[in-house]
């Protein structure tokens, strides 16, 4: 079995690579899989368009999702995998820059695990991240994978 | 002879001397005193009511007769005198309405006949069609009527309606004798006797161009302030959605400068001279206070409109708290802090400590060249209102430069001197002012300030 991977979904490049540094930081940045939109982080965890010959069985330890994403946003992406009996389990946090009350109810009540403000703050930021890694890398016990890789 | 002739006998001229005695008798005690009763009764029913009644005191039915007679000529004089003075309320009383309509000026109050001819016009009328009495008396009241409602039948209409109903009630345009126009209310009321014949109307007239004109100045005021409403509202919706993106979207870029220059001075530093690592810190210096002028300006906007929450708050224990804090920020330094216990106040206790805070840290900020910071917090009567102040010990200011110190970006030190975003004390005096209060300061230089507030006027 490969090793446990960050799904990072965030169309920010920025944000993006500080979240790799910051992950880097507590030995878990080169787990990161980045991805920049809803549409890439289904084909990625569902092995479908570029992503068509990965291991179906790799699912990622937690999946950082960013709620404004181009094509289909990130709320849509929970759903998505809330319903799909192999990943209707994954571990998913919600990192995102909205404050909006209707965005984190929707969050929850679509099965996020966590819901996470992005500090504007770098400082913050960083530390947000960090405690995210090693929260969900390290001391959160994963799901046990699901009946698409029983054997995996 | 016998006894029987002999009274007839002598009987005969006795008979007529007893007839006659009683013809005397009669006469004087019936026939006089009728006479007179029937005297009496002619002169009053001629209208003398002040006639003598003979009444004399006798037992027979004359004397019941007399004084029956007396009893209904008292009777006669009793309703006699209340006939007269309801006569003469009456009178006065009509006399009193009539001058009452006829001085009544703000309305045309005017009697018709039944087909609408004019019986009676007061000032009011005179003053609302330009009408005199003498040259309208007798005229139809047409003529009041614009020629389009004339032509529409409107007058017959109306009065035909006021019958029909007991009253008619009406808004339009009259024309008054000049032929200008105005806008009327109009009220018709038929009138009746006591016995239910129509003998006319009464029309009362009002000049309300001035309330219609009132009205629709009213009316466009209102418009007009519902279209500013809704163009605050959108202006301020614009606001939220500006501040919001400021927050978030403006900020992001400034945590990648910041981000990374952070992570090229922790990880390329021995690679770097000393002017790059120099630029290096700039940037993260640039872009962190670029951040935090971001942050006060948004608390700018904030601070001039979240409502106010006003409580009881002890100013003391704030000002102590905020002491504090600013002591473990800074602690390399040597601050006496003097706060006089127990000011109670009336505030927003978040906005307050926002202020308080501001206004520590200048006083904080400006002692740094002090080897001994001297700060105080106090209060003094100003007649009965209570003054807080905020005094330290530091570099001071120009006074020339007074009006300056509350406006936003103004600064009267350089960044290098002692940094800051010059929003500080505009956020401070903001504050202060939603409170309904005061604040000003006093200064000099190279021996301290004193910034002195108040906090509307409500307060002990």
């Amino acid at each position: 079995m490969s090793d446990p991977v960050i799904l990072l979904v965030e169309d920010n490049r920025d944000d993006a690579e500080l979240t790799r540094l910051a992950l880097t930081d507590c030995k878990v940045g080169n787990q990161l899989v980045w991805v920049r939109d809803g549409q890439e982080a289904l084909d990625w965890l569902y092995c479908t368009g570029p992503y068509v010959g990965r291991d179906p069985c790799l699912l990622p330890t937690v999946v950082l999702l960013d709620i404004k994403l181009p094509k289909i946003n990130g709320l849509e992406v929970l759903q998505r995998v809330r319903q799909d009996s192999a990943t209707r389990r994954l571990p998913v946090v919600i990192l995102t820059s909205s404050k909006e009350e209707q965005d984190i109810i929707r969050g929850y009540d679509l099965g996020a695990n966590s819901y996470i403000r992005k500090p504007v703050d770098f400082e913050q930021f960083t530390k947000a991240i960090k405690e995210l890694g090693v929260y969900w890398m390290v001391i959160n016990e994963p799901p046990p994978q699901g009946q698409r890789c029983a054997n995996g | 002879m016998r006894v029987a002739e002999l009274v007839i006998a002598g009987g005969i001229p006795v008979a007529f001397l007893i007839l006659g005695l009683l013809a005397v008798i009669i006469t004087r005690s019936i026939a006089l005193p009728l006479a007179r009763l029937a005297t009496s009764a002619e002169e009053i029913a001629s209208g003398t009511l002040d006639v003598p009644i003979p009444v004399e005191h006798r037992g027979d039915e004359i004397g019941v007769l007399q004084r029956s007679f007396l009893h209904m000529w008292e009777r006669v004089q009793e309703r006699t005198a209340a006939l007269k003075a309801g006569n003469d309320a009456l009178r006065l009383s009509e006399e009193r309405f009539r001058l009452m309509i006829e001085s009544v000026k703000d309305y045309a109050i005017i009697l018709l006949d039944p087909r609408g001819l004019i019986t009676s016009w007061n000032v009011g009328a005179e003053r609302t069609k330009g009408y005199r009495a003498d040259e309208i008396m007798g005229k139809s009241f047409t003529v009041f009527y614009t020629p389009e409602d004339i032509a529409a039948g409107k007058p017959a209409d109306e009065l035909a309606q006021a019958l029909a109903h007991g009253r008619f009630e009406t808004e339009g345009w009259r024309t008054r004798k000049d032929g200008s126009r105005f806008w009327a209310n109009v009220i018709i009321t038929p009138l009746y006797t006591a016995d239910g014949v129509h003998f006319g109307f009464v029309k009362v007239t009002r000049d309300i161009s001035e309330r219609r004109q009132a009205e629709a100045a009213q009316a466009r005021l209102t418009v007009d302030l519902q279209q500013r409403t809704t163009a605050l509202e959108e202006a301020l919706n614009e606001m939220e959605t500006f501040s919001y993106s400021v927050a978030h979207d403006l900020r992001s870029p400034l945590r990648s400068i910041d981000g990374f220059s952070k992570y090229l001075l922790e990880h390329t530093l021995a690679r770097l001279d000393a002017q790059e690592q120099d630029y290096l810190h700039r940037m993260r210096q640039a872009a962190q206070r670029m951040a935090r002028l971001i942050d006060e300006l948004l608390n700018l906007a904030r601070v001039g409109r979240v409502p106010l929450h006003l409580e009881a708050v002890d100013l003391s224990t704030l000002a102590s708290e905020i002491a504090a804090e600013l002591q473990r920020q800074y602690p390399d330094r040597q601050v006496i802090c003097e706060i006089a216990p127990g000011l109670q106040v009336r505030a927003d206790r978040e906005l307050l400590r926002m202020a308080l805070m501001n206004l520590l840290e200048n006083a904080w900020k400006f002692t740094r060249t002090r080897t001994q910071g001297r700060i105080a917090v106090g209060m003094r009567r100003d007649g009965d209102r209570a003054v807080f102040f905020v005094r330290d010990n530091g570099v001071g200011f120009d006074m020339a430069y007074r009006n300056k110190l509350f406006q936003p970006f103004q600064r009267l030190h350089t960044e290098e001197e002692f940094p800051g975003t010059g929003i500080g004390l505009a956020l401070v005096a903001r504050i202060i002012q939603r409170h309904g209060g005061r604040i000003w300061a006093d200064a000099v230089v190279g021996e301290g300030a004193t910034f002195y507030f108040t906090l509307g006027e409500e307060q002990a």
